[in-house]
């Protein structure tokens, strides 16, 4: 197992995981040079945002608040298949994670929600971002939407992935992929659908993606013709919840019943943590997230060989997922205890005998890239140069990528800068996840393209400014201070040597090339 | 200041170009009992991408429908063309082969072009991880790459990211090197090219680089994968920027873009031929040109857009190309493929004056690489509704797949090779016999050759 992280390393780290930003330099500066034993402790709780108490009028906008609307946002695909549903949805989220509500109610609110426009109403956004238009682009396909509700829900919130046996039944087809759904058919789908089967989610006015959602105005029809998969045949499509059976009671609609028995079972707390802990440790104790074999999870009856447990660690997920349900779901609760962990604290540094298959036993930090969006945030943090990217649909204007609606605001105020960001990975809401692999072309724009060389010129009020006006006196302090917001420690004498040399050499130019190769380092990058 | 050759040798790295990071073992078996052909040494891919309307372009058919300007006139063989629209490309037709005889099997955007990146059917379970056309002949042509190959086996221009059309097909499961490098020519700049004047300063800062990361030099076998795979990235980018001749290869004199037609495809198409003229490594040259999905107005307002404007950038671009590479006798031993992902409803047009997506017929082009140009393969009916004449000697349509197993043919691949460790546990079969339809024995298709 690897050693504990460094303070540079830990504060960096838990700084993106928890807020998506580079800590400040005074948080740095503090918390280097704290002797006190719990410093990680009172920083991880610093970054939190205040939970509302009675007399206040709002809560002001947070980097923990933007962060992680803004991972909802790419998970729940709010983009422009919503439309003008962005905003709405988007400010939704956001109330919703202010407030602290706990995820159980904020899923189930979600799934039970109606609109009479889902463009001024934001919850009814999540299901209705499934819909699926016929062919012609003017009506809805009922059945087909219902489909593709009951296949995102199951996938979110129970890490299940519905998606193959909607067109086929598991038997014949996954029994060398997954056990469970190998004994699942497109019917045992369609009646976890059919909860939605009421629920009509229509165009308000035609092509334009405005909806109506609405309960008791449809009906899921076996024999409707479907847009996108092979014809259904004849079954019992009562509407039964998957995992159990269980039926509609009385004095629920179905939609209740749905969410109720959705956040009610163990799975939904073990999908969940497991999820944020993928996001915090870069890999789930189930890998991935959302391909969960219902038939390989206990311990106490594994499955038959050559299949083994697919869990890496079946009781830590199990303790994590009864500690958030006791929580009452909050997600804060369970970040806290993630990054709390001496697991997540770990360093990257290898132990002696470390092999890449050990990967599953965590036992040290996977380092990865900087997100698209946490790279461009923190590239504007350390010079200072911050572009203003207007909200589409809003006249409001943001400073940091991460809390942008969706990547449209980008596309329609900063194209050159959007293409960058879809080379590192952006989420496009639509068809691709995020995603930090590296490659040649990022490489390339991170030496030569526009969207770098611009943000490390000398501008009014950036940090490249100050360094390139500095008398020379005053270099080593100024490059202590980029050290320090960059990479979360001071610099060592030698670089700061490097640093006054090539300065003394280039003038004010040096100071941009010094910001340049900062951003370019690997240890900037990557954390 | 360090000399190049210094430069060079930063990180004790000895081989140039692109091949840096240790090529990952992949399980590959050949079903041997398939002889690839060879004779091309690089294949540039035309996508179309929209779906070209066949009864407007290569399969051009009269209509009332049809405005007067197409200027449709018989070749010889009884080959109608439209010189209205395509009026360079008219004075090129020995150089190409045209089929007339295929079938797509999507008639969804991003599922078409799924299929004709990777000639496989978009299966949800699979899609991350099937490699597509270009990731497999740049893991098969790795073996034979030169320490003085500089350019990427697999390059992307102007494939537009994030749209309907679904994501550019990268290497799947493939290692990072198979990766398409991707272009846009509507770029202002390229990343990969510095300018003369920028040149002093980039070499001043990639030398302060050198000194102060630590964190690269830190690295060693032990490191995770992904420092380990960006510093073999960022060596990568790096030669190919200061290498010498990318400047030749990326340049576009306005000269040629003229000739070309000034759009960003046209320039596209300039860096095609270089890529090829270089043999520096380049193998699978895709140049996308969007805007052929016309669902209204396909003839445009009062003779401008639509069509028009489609078919004139083609033209122009297209021809332009053909006739480089025979000036420059490449076209002997590069493939050029010219094709969009399905083709467009037939008869009269819709309401919105357009036409909609079609499976049941499409046009495809062939040239150099040992086809046999200057004919027609297959024919459809008097509406470019249904093929009726194959064109070949199998009993039915010719489809992606079997352009597919043509492209890896002429580049000597096998294409009955399978990849057995896939992250799914199923066999990847780089052209698969098991198509939407049942068993299929896809092949190249020979006759183009004959």
């Amino acid at each position: 197992m690897a050693a504990l992280s460094t303070d540079a390393e830990f504060i960096r780290r838990v700084s993106l995981d928890l807020t998506g930003r580079l800590p400040t330099v005074q948080q740095t500066k503090e918390f280097l040079a704290s002797r006190d034993e719990g410093k990680r402790a009172k920083f991880i709780e610093a970054l939190f945002p205040p939970l509302p108490v009675m007399g206040m009028r709002s809560v002001a906008e947070h980097p923990f608040l933007d962060r992680w609307t803004y991972f909802f946002n790419d998970l729940f695909r709010n983009g422009d298949l919503l439309g003008e549903g962005i905003n709405p949805f988007y400010t939704y989220i956001y109330k919703s994670l202010t407030l602290n509500v706990g995820y159980d109610e904020f899923v189930r609110d979600m799934l039970t929600a109606s609109a009479v426009s889902t463009w001024s109403e934001g919850a009814a956004n999540m299901i209705a971002r499934s819909h699926v238009f016929d062919g012609d682009g003017f009506q809805i396909n009922h059945e087909d939407t219902a489909d593709e509700i009951a296949i995102s829900t199951a996938k979110l919130f129970l890490g299940v992935n519905l998606e193959c046996i909607s067109c086929h039944d598991g038997r014949a087809h996954l029994e060398k992929v997954n056990v469970w759904l190998s004994q699942h058919k497109r019917a045992d789908l369609w009646r976890q659908a059919n909860f939605f089967g009421k629920t009509l989610i229509a165009p308000v006015y035609g092509r334009f993606p405005q909806f109506r959602v609405k309960d008791g105005a449809a009906q899921y029809n076996i024999k409707s013709t479907s847009a996108l998969r092979p014809p259904r045949y004849q079954a019992d499509i009562t509407p039964a919840f998957l995992l159990t059976g269980e039926r509609t009671q009385s004095g629920e609609s179905d939609r209740q019943a749905f969410a109720r028995m959705l956040t009610s079972h163990p799975q939904f707390a073990r999908a969940t943590v497991n999820l944020f802990w993928a996001e915090l440790m870069g890999r789930g104790i189930v890998e991935n997230p959302f391909d969960f074999d219902l038939a390989r999870q206990d311990p106490q009856h594994p499955p038959a060989a050559p299949w083994i447990l697919q869990p890496s660690h079946p009781e830590l997920l199990d303790a994590l997922a009864d500690d958030f349900r006791k929580s009452g779901y909050d997600l804060r609760h369970l970040l806290r205890l993630i990054v709390s962990s001496t697991t997540y604290q770990l360093s990257s540094n290898a132990p002696a005998d470390y092999q890449a298959s050990h990967a599953s036993y965590f036992s040290r930090r996977q380092t990865h890239r900087l997100s698209a969006e946490q790279l461009w945030d923190a590239v504007s943090d350390v010079t200072g140069n911050y572009p203003d990217i207007k909200v589409t649909y809003s006249e409001k204007k943001v400073k940091y990528l991460m809390q942008s609606r969706s990547p449209m605001d980008l596309d329609k105020s900063h194209k050159q800068l959007y293409k960058t960001m879809s080379a590192f990975g952006q989420c496009d809401r639509y068809n691709t996840v995020a995603e930090i692999r590296p490659s040649v072309v990022q490489a390339a724009l991170m030496l030569n393209d526009t969207t770098l060389r611009d943000r490390v010129k000398i501008a009014k009020g950036t940090r490249v400014e100050t360094l390139a006006n500095a008398p020379e006196a005053k270099w080593a302090q100024q490059i202590e201070e980029i050290y320090l917001i960059a990479l979360s420690r001071t610099p060592s004498p030698k670089e700061v040597q490097v640093g006054q040399a090539y300065l003394a050499a280039h003038g004010k130019e040096g100071a941009e090339d010094l910001f340049w190769a900062i951003a370019n380092g690997m240890e900037f990058l990557f954390y | 200041m360090l000399s190049r050759r210094q430069l060079f040798q930063l990180g004790g790295l000895t081989i140039s170009g692109f091949g840096l990071v240790p090529f990952t073992q992949i399980n590959v078996q050949a079903a041997a009992k398939v002889q690839p052909r060879g004779g091309a040494d690089c294949v540039i891919f035309l996508n179309l991408q929209g779906g070209p309307s066949q009864m407007d372009t290569f399969d051009v058919k009269e209509g009332k429908w049809g405005p007067e300007n197409r200027d449709i006139r018989t070749v010889k063989q009884g080959y109608q063309f439209p010189y209205g629209f395509l009026p360079r490309l008219a004075n090129h037709l020995d150089d190409i082969l045209v089929v007339r005889s295929m079938e797509a099997w999507e008639t969804v955007h991003s599922r078409g072009q799924f299929y004709l990146q990777t000639g496989h059917a978009p299966s949800p379970a699979r899609m991350k991880e099937m490699p597509s056309l270009g990731a497999i002949i740049a893991s098969e042509t790795e073996p034979n790459r030169q320490p003085s190959d500089f350019l990427p086996p697999y390059v992307s221009m102007n494939y537009a990211a994030g749209t309907m059309y679904g994501p550019m097909q990268g290497e799947g499961c493939l290692p990072g090197t198979c990766a398409p490098l991707t272009l846009d020519l509507a770029d202002k700049s390229l990343p990969f090219v510095i300018a003369e004047r920028d040149k002093a300063r980039f070499h001043n800062r990639y030398e302060l680089l050198q000194q102060l990361d630590t964190g690269a030099a830190a690295l060693s076998p032990a490191s995770p994968q992904q420092p380990l795979l960006y510093q073999a990235f960022r060596d990568s980018a790096y030669r190919m920027m200061v290498e010498p001749r990318i400047a030749q290869v990326m340049d576009l004199p306005e000269t040629d873009r003229k000739a070309y037609g000034s759009t960003p495809l046209g320039d596209a198409c300039i860096i095609a031929r270089n890529m090829a003229a270089a043999k520096a490594g380049a193998k699978f040259i895709m140049v996308t040109q969007p805007g052929w999905d016309h669902h209204g107005d396909i003839y445009g307002k009062d003779g401008k857009g639509g069509l028009y404007k489609t078919c004139a950038d083609l033209d122009a671009a297209f021809a332009a190309l053909l006739s480089d590479l025979k000036r420059f006798n490449l076209l002997e031993r590069t493939l050029v493929v010219c094709m969009g992902e399905f083709g467009r409803t037939p008869g009269d047009l819709t309401t919105l004056r357009g036409r909609e997506h079609y499976a049941k017929a499409m046009i495809a082009t062939f040239s150099g690489a040992g086809v046999k140009a200057g004919r027609v393969i297959g024919a459809t009916d008097e509406q470019a509704a249904k093929v009726v004449d194959y064109g070949w000697r199998e009993k039915r349509a010719i489809y992606p797949e079997d352009i597919c197993a043509t492209i890896y043919s002429t580049l000597g691949i096998d294409w009955s090779k399978r990849i057995t460790k896939t992250p799914s546990g199923r066999d990847f079969v780089y052209v698969d016999p098991a198509g939407p339809q049942g068993l299929i024995n896809y092949r190249e298709v020979s006759e183009f050759f004959a």
